[in-house]
């Protein structure tokens, strides 16, 4: 931490900075664009351009040797052994929704920025999860959010779009307000905002102030990964966006915010405190419920699908306890397990309701699917395959989520919470089905023209999605060593 | 090799029927991969051990080693017949599917489903009696809900989804809690042994305190399991899920759930729950066999009043299965014996009654019995077909029927003497449900629906649907004439059980009288 710069500080973060080259390339192409839409050949620039900057951001992750704890950038930036897993999961499920964004939005304007805008939130994503200091984690955080922002309500004819773009950036800059009035708490009672030193603060942890500012902390991060009382934005701007923009929000947004929260929460002050245990339990428990029950009484699928992953917020919720309170890998482990499988099984999800409202401006009513399985039955079995894994039915890949987590949280006592998660899947199950119904057992209505499946790149990506929830779960203990490996 | 491949058999059979191009091929490949089915089990048959009483063809992979999973395989004394039932059921009910002309001539892909579903069913089935690892067990038992949701959903009757829905959330939730306890288990053994595992042969030592009430740790995961495994039975207080689903299904599907998906949960009560949790049982013993004389009591007074001829079989079904449930709790060889022949037997008969209500109800696009009547003089030999089954249905001697219900009333005798009258009533109300059936359906006059239908020359079963019966028949009367062959078997591996069982209880009810 001696120099003020260095060059290994920026090989550490090389990542970033290849999407930075990226962004910036795009935005140069955008010049020599005249016409929009584009034509076919513009398509496949800013398709291999795009692919081009994450596959060289992906290569320099693995390829650039670090150590087991490396600080960058005056501390700022912290590189443990784990962060290679985490970004290279937040690296390829941002690359997923940007094959599916341009997929979706070749047809309409300014994809351009659309694909800049996301690398861009992948880069404030990245920075999140590297953060050592609040202040540089809340500059990540900023970052990406407006860009989730801007990403929904460039669709500006469309008047849910921007009504979804409002009131996620007004209660998001609420949230990322509070978030910042607790880092301001912390900083006052501490004199710091580095988490490395926060941990070896042991003196103060019992000072009102720091309570406070750690509480405030985390509501502004609950309110990003969708915890109980700060959920309800999640169905309305899911519904609204077009489906990309919901999966990039879902996904990798949700494993970098997640991320944030598990580091900030399991280093210090967090899970350890005997109140602040008990008040994440009962979150836990009531996200499970309201997202569950909730999600029963949609007929919307992206809705369905946006109460089911406050759902799976609340389990992941309960896996950052498990850590926060046994500190075993083996938590961590299954932890990261299910964040995994989550992205790839709503990462599916999405990415055939995109196939849906390429062709339909309206969004997916659950009813639409009637019959869908006569029209395209390959379709179906993947959208099948999919929602069976997003209930945990064995012996798809969210059945081994689960099961891992469960374990884990058996083993540290947590027995209510895992007999809650039980209960709760048990309802899951039924909403789960229902598009199932649909889709098998009613008869065609022909509400709809039969999606069609377009784009080579596209293609393989579903293909690899619906490979991994299929066979991952049968395949797990190897996922789980390439786990254990890298922790 | 031999147990894996008869669970890869399924797989291929499903890729090649999934495959077919044309009706022709689909129809070979089905019937076909079936029959060798069969054949593979038939050699497991030939080649088992009858004097061995442990586990035999016994397969043992790492699945996963982080979790202490392994895929462990294996077959006894009280698996070997349901593997063979199970696979016996299938060539047949493709034979029966395949028999008519359809009507449309291009290839669905419903067409194609349907045999898959059915070969995924089996597979899953085997995979439970097959499994000795209790994750791989709970994942084959979760797996058979899919097939049997999609056969329920997609060719049931009027109120298939509302059936389909309300057996799939039955059972499902019935089970998911078994998942929980079987983890616990896991952590429990590696507690105390130091490393995870779900194989049986190591949660079978896991020392499980009891104290004689609910909250111990015994008493609650006894009861995780015991749910699970009632719902799927069912037991009384849980069965309503099955006359729907029964009423619903279509032929096949209601064959394979009657015959097979019911056996599951008395398989596991023997297997799983007596052996895991036997202070527990011993405990509980009493209670639950009362529940299955309700349920004997109950289903056999429900058969009497139903106008459907499907919904009658099905409550019958669940008058039978009290049986088998009350023999096993009374936790003595005998009965455990007769619940077993029970087993087999009601898998027999019930399959074959649902076979010939699909042919019913085929012909005469009904099955109300009270529009039915005076049969029997369009289609004499499905009468005596029919007459046989639903005298083996009574369990007249000479019958499989009256083997295991005579060992389960033994059974039951050495320990509640007072519960087994109740019992023989509900054989004595079986008689009257079933004759009655038989009565009100092929004699007297000829009803106005049976006399409207044309074509009254080919009414009678067709050749294809006497291949199908004749073995059934044939099998029923063999397990009535011969019950050592089917006994012989189970017995090592049932002797076995309960000296395990002994073991674990010094003070061990009832078992001192075996073999009296």
């Amino acid at each position: 931490m001696s120099d003020l710069l260095s060059l290994k500080d920026f090989l550490l973060i090389s990542p970033v900075v290849a999407l930075v080259v990226l962004g910036l390339s795009l935005l140069v192409l955008k010049i020599f664009f005249k016409d929009s839409p584009q034509d076919e050949t513009q398509i496949n620039l800013i398709r291999s351009f795009m692919l081009f900057g994450f596959v060289i951001s992906l290569v320099l992750v693995n390829a650039v040797p670090h150590g087991e704890t490396e600080f960058a950038f005056i501390g700022a930036l912290m590189f443990e052994k784990v962060s290679g897993f985490l970004t290279n999961l937040l690296l390829l499920s941002a690359l997923f929704c940007g094959v599916q964004l341009i997929e979706q939005e070749r047809k309409e304007k300014a994809l351009v920025e659309k694909v800049f805008l996301l690398v861009s939130s992948t880069i404030g994503l990245l920075i999140l999860i590297w953060a050592n200091d609040l202040i540089a984690a809340f500059l990540g955080l900023e970052m990406a959010t407006l860009g989730f922002y801007l990403l929904i309500s460039l669709k500006r004819t469309q008047n849910s779009a921007v009504e979804s773009a409002v009131k996620y950036f007004v209660l998001g800059s609420f949230a990322s307000g509070v978030l910042l009035y607790g880092i301001s708490f912390i900083y006052g009672s501490m004199g710091t905002t580095f988490l490395s030193e926060l941990v070896r603060a042991e003196e103060a942890a019992n000072s009102g102030l720091y309570l406070v500012g750690w509480l405030l902390v985390f509501a502004g991060f609950a309110f990003k990964v969708s915890l109980f009382p700060f959920h309800v934005w999640v169905p309305d701007v899911y519904q609204g966006a077009s489906g990309s923009n919901a999966s990039f929000i879902a996904t990798t947004g949700k494993v970098g915010f997640f991320v944030a929260l598990l580091k900030v929460f399991s280093l210090k002050g967090g899970f350890e405190i005997e109140t602040f245990l008990n008040i994440v339990q009962w979150l836990v428990a009531l996200t499970l419920l309201m997202g569950h029950f909730s999600a029963i009484l949609q007929s919307n699928l992206k809705r369905m699908i946006a109460y089911s992953s406050i759902a799976h917020s609340g389990y992941l919720l309960m896996g950052a306890i498990v850590i926060g309170s046994s500190g075993e890998s083996q938590a961590f482990q299954s932890f990261i397990f299910y964040l995994t499988s989550y992205v790839v099984m709503t990462l599916g999800v999405f990415f055939i309701i995109s196939i849906f409202e390429k062709n339909n401006e309206t969004s997916l009513e659950i009813k639409d699917l009637k019959g869908l399985a006569a029209k395209k039955p390959g379709l179906s079995l993947l959208l099948a395959v999919f929602l069976i894994s997003l209930a945990g039915f064995p012996p798809s890949l969210g059945f081994f989520a689960k099961f891992h987590l469960f374990s884990v949280a058996l083993q540290e006592g947590f027995l209510w919470l895992v007999f809650w998660g039980v209960l709760s899947s048990a309802v899951s199950l039924y909403y789960y089905l229902r598009p199932l119904i649909y889709i098998y057992m009613h008869e065609d209505e022909n509400r709809l023209p039969a999606p069609m499946l377009e784009g080579r790149l596209f293609k393989v990506a579903l293909f690899l999605l619906s490979t991994i929830c299929l066979f991952g779960g049968i395949f797990s203990g190897s996922i789980m060593e390439v786990i254990q490996r890298s922790i | 090799m031999i147990l894996s491949s008869l669970l890869l058999l399924p797989l291929i059979a499903m890729g090649l029927v999934v495959l077919s191009p044309n009706r022709k091929i689909l129809k070979i490949s089905a019937i076909g991969s079936s029959i060798s089915q069969f054949l593979l089990s038939t050699l497991l048959w030939l080649k088992f051990d009858n004097y061995e009483s442990g586990f035999q063809f016994v397969e043992n992979y790492n699945w996963l080693p982080q979790a202490g999973i392994r895929f462990l395989l294996g077959v006894d004394g009280i698996s070997i017949w349901l593997v063979l039932l199970t696979t016996f059921f299938l060539p047949l009910l493709l034979i029966n599917h395949f028999k008519q002309e359809p009507f449309h001539r291009a290839l669905g892909y419903k067409e194609k489903i349907f045999p898959a579903c059915l070969f995924a069913l089996q597979g899953c089935l085997l995979g439970v009696f097959l499994s000795l690892d209790l994750v791989v067990f709970y994942i084959f038992w979760e797996l058979t809900l899919v097939p049997t949701y999609l056969l329920l959903g997609i060719w049931g009757g009027s109120r298939r989804i509302y059936a389909g829905t309300k057996f799939f959330l039955f059972t499902a939730i019935g089970s998911l809690f078994m998942l929980v306890a079987i983890i616990y288990m896991m952590l429990l053994h590696q507690e105390q042994f130091g490393v995870l595992s779900s194989s049986l042969f190591d949660l079978y030592r896991v020392d499980l305190p009891f104290t004689g009430d609910l909250i111990s740790t015994q008493g609650v995961l006894f009861f995780a399991f015991f749910i699970a495994f009632a719902v799927k039975t069912p037991l009384f207080p849980l069965h309503t899920w099955l006359p729907d689903a029964h009423v619903e299904a279509p032929t096949a599907g209601s064959v394979l759930l009657a015959a097979v998906m019911l056996k599951l949960g008395t398989y596991a009560f023997i297997r799983y729950l007596v052996p895991l949790f036997p202070q527990a049982s011993i405990y509980w013993s009493p209670w639950v066999v009362i529940l299955g004389v309700i349920g004997v009591f109950y289903g056999a007074m429900m058969a009497l009043v139903q106008n459907d001829m499907k919904k009658l079989i099905a409550y019958s079904s669940i008058s039978h299965m009290g049986f088998v449930v009350a023999g096993i709790f009374s936790l003595n060889e005998v009965g455990v014996q007769g619940a077993l022949f029970q087993m087999l037997s009601h898998g027999v008969v019930s399959g074959a009654l649902f076979l010939s209500v699909g042919i019913v109800s085929e012909r005469a696009k009904n099955r109300d019995i009270d529009k039915l009547g005076g049969l029997s003089n369009k289609m004499p030999m499905f009468a005596l077909v029919f007459f046989i089954l639903s005298l083996a249905s009574i369990g007249l001697p000479l019958t499989s029927g009256f083997i295991g219900e005579f060992l389960i009333l033994k059974g039951i005798f050495y320990k509640y003497e007072s519960l087994t009258y109740f019992a023989v009533l509900g054989v004595v109300l079986g008689a009257a449900y079933m004759l009655w059936l038989f009565q009100r359906i092929f004699w007297g006059k000829e009803s106005e629906l049976i006399r409207n239908l044309v074509g009254s020359d080919n009414f009678d079963l067709k050749k294809v649907e006497l291949v199908v019966f004749v073995p059934l028949i044939f099998v029923i009367l063999l397990m009535g004439l011969g019950p050592n062959l089917f006994l012989k078997p189970a017995r090592p591996s049932l002797n076995d059980w309960s000296t395990h069982f002994a073991s674990k209880n010094i003070n061990a009810l009832g078992l001192g009288r075996k073999n009296e």
